[in-house]
């Protein structure tokens, strides 16, 4: 490579790494508010390197008037007289301004401004091509390029509706009011276009969020969480305040500050809350809030809310040694249901607590008479209880969670533990029911029956269902019987159509289903047998009529004749007749004999 | 339930027990009771189908399907309501009427007999006591 290629390279390398500045027009000098403060004889504010104190407070009359002096890097500079009237804004040295805005009550409110060199227009929109003739049409502004000549562009403006010719030249930059300032970027002779840039000042924006937390605390253990500030605004934030409540428990620290934060930049303050003692657990409503000001001092500020819960100073555990057991222990499956409460108090005071625990109504529980203990528990500690429960029967349980009660505060408190996973009992059981559609029937009528097996074990089964019907019954649809495997957990219903033939109470055998399992298990399980009444129908028409439907054909009817129903009437009316009869007889009779 | 059937029903039924009171305000308790029974008994003649299908009409049923209740049930219960009226009222009429009878000079001339025979008694046991003193 020869020294010239170096030489080249060397220099392009020098362009490429030489740091980007912002043009300086987006700067300007401003006044960076520093706060207002109200201070009393001998009280001090601070601006940056600057401290500013009340020396004096003279009152004559209704004036008032006051004495201030300027520190800077805690070195005594001046004292100067000041007054809510005229002299009421004090320079010093072009670098600290001091705005007096009141006296009274023995104290000076003022507001201290620093002089700083800072950006603070902010480019508003994406920068826009025009040719001559072409407009740009904004919401405060209307430009419209009338001419290019060269490295000048000639447009007429209407901003805040004020017209003005101007011309520009390529990257000058030119301020029309405090909220607009425009400038010509690149201005391309040849294609006679011409880059229009509009800037407007920045502004700061504040944002909170609540972070670093859990949802769910115990009650011994700290709230530790984060307020995470954000500003994501084009301006940096001044006199950043943080403040924290909480609807409950006490906070460490409720107020925190910071000077600044930069524009898109982020800070966390840390806080932490210490929980209440609570017997039933309780929801905290965390509720955090910024606030900051810009360098002119106008105000923004965020807040959030979040929602947490804090245990009862109480808690119970439940868990079992193993979920998977067998009626009878094998190598990997215990026969035994072995469950462990752990109860702790993470409260300041010894407790009376009454525990009670249930187990699944086919485990048995020989070892104790009940599942109920009653003892102290200690503050700060925790007690274990441990028994056994056999089952008696395979299928999979749920297991309910333990409760612990106990009085204070002249309330009974209550909590469980919490939910488990289902236990499961190795074995083979079926459950077989026999259904009918109704309770009564009447001769003619269609039954429906259904037999329904539930296969409760945790193998899958292969089974044989048989079931018949009384001579009374004849079937009419469906089958009594079926074979198939049944899985786990699994039910099917069968289900067959018959017709009643005779007026009997009818006793329906009962379903019976022999099963196969996996393991070569066999065995016979069957329902219950059920009674059903028939009656002989009274009244036999062509057609069933629906519920309450007159029936009209002569010749359908077959029950009481006409007689029949003549002498039930006159029978029903002479009976009725005798029997209201006797207390006004009676009574006849009484009244006629005392007389 | 059959609205319409219910709502037949209750119109056939509600004259009937109007036809039966006027009867009876108007006419005599015997009229009344007449009609209470006549009026099925000969509708039940005339037009047995008819009336078997109206009388087993039902409405409601009762207890999971054991008490059906239909139309039969309704006229018997507006019999015993309209007998029992058509009693008391006739039982009642004779009551007032027998307590509104004059009963005065009965009763004076029972108490008259009463008190003269107690007088004659008194008098009989004077005329003894008087006898024994003597004979001493």
């Amino acid at each position: 490579m020869s020294a010239r290629n170096v030489i080249l390279t060397i220099l392009i390398l020098m362009f490429l790494c030489t740091p980007v500045h912002a043009p300086n027009f987006q700067h300007e000098e401003i006044w960076i508010h520093h706060g207002t403060f109200d201070l009393a004889i001998g009280e001090r504010a601070h601006a940056e390197h600057y401290t500013v104190k009340v020396h004096d407070i003279q009152t004559e009359g209704t004036d008032h008037s006051a004495s201030l002096l300027i520190y800077l890097s805690k070195n005594y500079k001046e004292i100067f007289f000041t007054d809510a009237l005229a002299n009421n804004e004090h320079v010093y040295d072009d670098e600290l301004k001091i705005i007096t805005t009141g006296i009274a009550e023995g104290k000076v409110s003022i507001e201290l401004y620093t002089h700083e060199y800072e950006k603070v227009w902010i480019l508003d929109i994406n920068r826009t091509k025009l040719g001559v003739g072409e407009i740009l049409d904004i919401t405060d502004a209307t430009i419209l390029v009338s001419g290019i000549e060269g490295n000048n562009v000639t447009l007429e403006m209407n901003i805040d509706d004020l017209s003005t010719t101007e011309i520009y030249t390529q990257g000058v930059a030119r301020k029309y009011s405090d909220q607009f300032m425009m400038r010509i970027a690149h201005v391309d002779s040849n294609t006679e276009k011409a880059i229009i840039e509009i800037y407007r000042p920045g502004i700061p924006e504040l944002l909170i969020s609540i972070t670093d937390i859990k949802d769910i605390y115990n009650q011994d253990e700290d709230i530790k969480f984060k307020a995470f500030v954000e500003n994501t605004g084009t301006l940096p934030v001044r006199g950043v305040t943080v403040t924290a409540s909480s609807s409950s428990g006490s906070l460490d620290e409720n107020y925190q500050t910071v000077p600044i934060i930069g524009a898109f930049s982020d800070l966390r303050f840390p806080l932490s809350i210490v929980p209440p003692t609570t017997p039933t657990g309780e929801t905290i409503m965390l509720n955090a809030r910024v606030e900051g000001y810009d360098y002119k001092g106008n105000p923004y500020s965020n807040s959030t809310i979040r929602e947490i819960y804090v245990n009862p100073y109480l808690s119970i555990a439940k868990t079992v040694e193993h979920e998977q057991i067998a009626l009878e222990s094998t190598d990997d499956r215990p026969g035994k249901l072995k469950v462990h409460l752990t109860i702790t108090n993470n409260g300041d005071l010894d407790t009376i607590i009454h525990v009670h625990d249930q187990v699944p109504a086919s485990f048995l529980h020989s070892s104790m008479p009940s599942l109920d203990w009653s003892f102290v528990l200690r503050a700060y500690s925790s007690e274990d209880i441990t028994y056994t429960a056999i089952p008696t029967r395979a299928g999979i349980f749920e297991l309910d969670p333990a409760v612990v009660t106990w009085d204070t505060s002249g309330g009974t408190y209550r909590i469980s533990s919490g939910g488990l996973s289902n236990i499961s009992v190795e074995g083979t059981r079926l459950v077989v029911e026999k259904i009918v559609d109704r309770d009564y029937a009447f001769v003619g009528e269609s039954i429906e029956i259904t037999i329904r097996i539930h296969n409760e074990g945790t193998r899958n089964v292969n089974i044989s269902v048989s079931d018949s019907l009384p001579q009374q019954v004849q079937l009419i649809e469906g089958d009594t019987g079926w074979n198939g495997q049944l899985p786990s957990q699994e039910t099917i219903e069968l289900t067959y159509t018959a017709e009643v033939l005779q007026e009997r109470n009818l006793e329906l055998p009962a379903a019976e289903v022999r099963y196969k399992d996996g393991v070569g298990k066999t065995g016979v399980v069957r329902s219950s047998p059920l009674i059903l009444h028939t009656y002989k129908n009274i009244v036999e028409t062509t057609e069933t009529p629906g519920d309450g439907e007159m029936i009209t054909d002569e010749t359908s009817v077959t029950g009481p004749t006409q007689w029949g129903m003549t002498t039930f009437l006159i029978s029903s009316f002479i009976t009725l007749f005798c029997v209201l009869s006797i207390v006004p007889v009676t009574l006849y009779l009484y009244i006629n004999r005392i007389r | 339930m059959d609205i319409y059937g219910l709502i037949i029903s209750t119109v056939i039924f509600g004259i009937f027990s109007v036809l039966t009171l006027f009867a009876l305000i108007n006419l005599s308790s015997i009229i009344a009771l007449l009609i209470l029974i006549g009026m099925p008994l000969i509708v039940v003649l005339v037009i047995p189908s008819v009336a078997t299908s109206f009388l087993s009409q039902q409405h409601i049923i009762l207890a999971n399907g054991a008490v059906p209740i239909n139309n039969y049930h309704i006229l018997l219960l507006i019999w015993s309501t309209l007998i029992g009226i058509i009693l008391y009222t006739e039982f009642l009429t004779w009551y007032m009427t027998k307590a509104r009878r004059p009963r005065k000079d009965q009763n004076v001339s029972q108490m008259n007999d009463n008190i003269r025979s107690t007088l004659d008694q008194v008098i009989k046991q004077i005329r003894d006591s008087a006898g024994r003193i003597r004979n001493r």
